[in-house]
């Protein structure tokens, strides 16, 4: 009976340490959580105008998630995108121009030299391997907090994109 | 101490210092910053065991529960206070988690274990079967310290063993009554098992110096002490 006290008091401490934690770091579910808890505006003029999805609200899908037709018109734009995939899954190649940014790179601080370059005034187009890939999404949550207030998440992934006929580039440049 | 005991008794501290280094670590991998807290909370979430719409303050929960259960057994096995209870808890929590792996396994799906942050040595980024292999051993070790609780390097034993600790500094134990010798078998002292958290007392069918006599003992000498 003591020794099932004990495992008792232990389970309730470490519930009580992580619940008074949560008070001190908020955890976002995604992107649209992010936003509304953050309190930030992300709809931009332009966006509003051409009917062009928002990152705002949710609905069955999400409303930040694009298609890859409407991601491609983003690149002819020369907006920037994020590969959120691990280096393993990068090997078969990624989007003409992308930038490898995982989320590892946001936790040992190595995606701040990456980030300082790009313009938090354009959109940012974000994609992983797509399927029941959270990558992405998980980079978007991210980059919201580093000031980007356009970012939209290509969920049919890279897979789509090639299939798609749209530019591709080997891993490493070429 | 026989080199036996020793052994014992050096592997046993051993196991629960490493397991202790292990699970502080894993905890602090998990929780260094608020992006690798938020990155733990997104492995749970890949796992894809709870709806992340109805039940994202459960993941919540078990982002910061799991770390913290590890940084409280943690400190628990390097003390050796309740080790037996810590190990307890870290096993069932080690079945939780293999039991999801395998679920992963299953399903064939391609996501992170999270379990130490961004650190993945041995085991690659991917979930496999090293990751069920490695927690495995880690519920090995657990179900050892279950079994054999803290060893005598441990609060656990001080507390326990904190009377008996005085005889076996040679003081005269508190006398006992005296059977009568014809009716009582005399029982080698070596043949009773040593445990680790069993206090070490003297035989109790063994005749004490303050009583009379009868077989002959001499009063005068104490009670040679049993193991030290």
């Amino acid at each position: 009976m003591r020794f099932v006290g004990r495992v008792a008091l232990i389970l309730i401490l470490a519930t009580v340490a992580a619940t008074v934690h949560s008070l001190y770091w908020p955890i976002y579910r995604d992107l649209p959580d992010r936003q509304a808890r953050t309190q930030r505006a992300p709809v931009t003029d332009a966006a509003a105008q051409d009917g062009s999805p928002t990152p705002t609200g949710r609905s069955e899908l999400p409303e930040h998630y694009i298609s890859v037709a409407r991601a491609y018109q983003f690149w002819e734009e020369g907006m920037p995108f994020v590969d959120a995939r691990t280096a393993a899954e990068r090997v078969v190649g990624t989007i003409d121009g992308a930038i490898h940014l995982e989320t590892r790179n946001f936790i040992d601080g190595s995606a701040t030299r990456l980030l300082e370059e790009l313009d938090r005034a354009f959109p940012v187009i974000v994609f992983c391997g797509g399927g029941e890939c959270d990558a992405s999404e998980n980079v978007a949550i991210r980059l919201s907090g580093w000031g980007f207030n356009e970012i939209y998440v290509m969920h049919e992934g890279y897979d789509a994109w090639k299939d798609a006929g749209y530019p591709t580039e080997a891993v490493g440049g070429g | 101490m026989t080199t036996g005991q020793r052994i014992d008794t050096v592997f046993t501290l051993f196991v629960r210092l490493l397991l202790a280094g292990i699970f502080a670590f894993a905890a602090y991998m998990k929780l260094r910053n608020p992006a690798a807290a938020q990155a733990f909370a997104e492995s749970i979430q890949g796992f894809k065991l709870l709806d992340p719409l109805q039940h994202h303050h459960l993941t919540v929960l078990a982002t910061f529960a799991v770390p913290w259960l590890e940084i409280l057994c943690a400190a628990f096995l390097i003390l050796g206070f309740w080790t037996r209870a810590a190990s307890f808890a870290m096993l069932g929590a080690m079945g939780v988690f293999i039991w999801a792996i395998s679920t992963v396994i299953e399903r064939g799906m391609n996501l992170q274990c999270g379990c130490f942050g961004e650190f993945s040595f041995p085991c690659g980024d991917t979930i496999g079967m090293c990751h069920l292999v490695r927690n495995s051993i880690l519920a090995a070790g657990c179900l050892y310290l279950v079994i054999r609780g803290g060893g005598r390097v441990s609060i656990d034993r001080l507390l326990i063993s904190g009377k008996p600790k005085v005889e076996r500094l040679g003081a005269t134990p508190t006398p006992t009554p005296t059977p009568t010798p014809s009716a009582t078998p005399t029982r080698p002292v070596s043949s009773r098992p040593a445990s680790d958290d069993t206090p070490i007392a003297l035989d109790p069918v063994r005749p004490t110096p303050l009583s009379s006599s009868p077989s002959g003992v001499d009063a005068a000498q104490p009670p040679k002490p049993r193991w030290d």
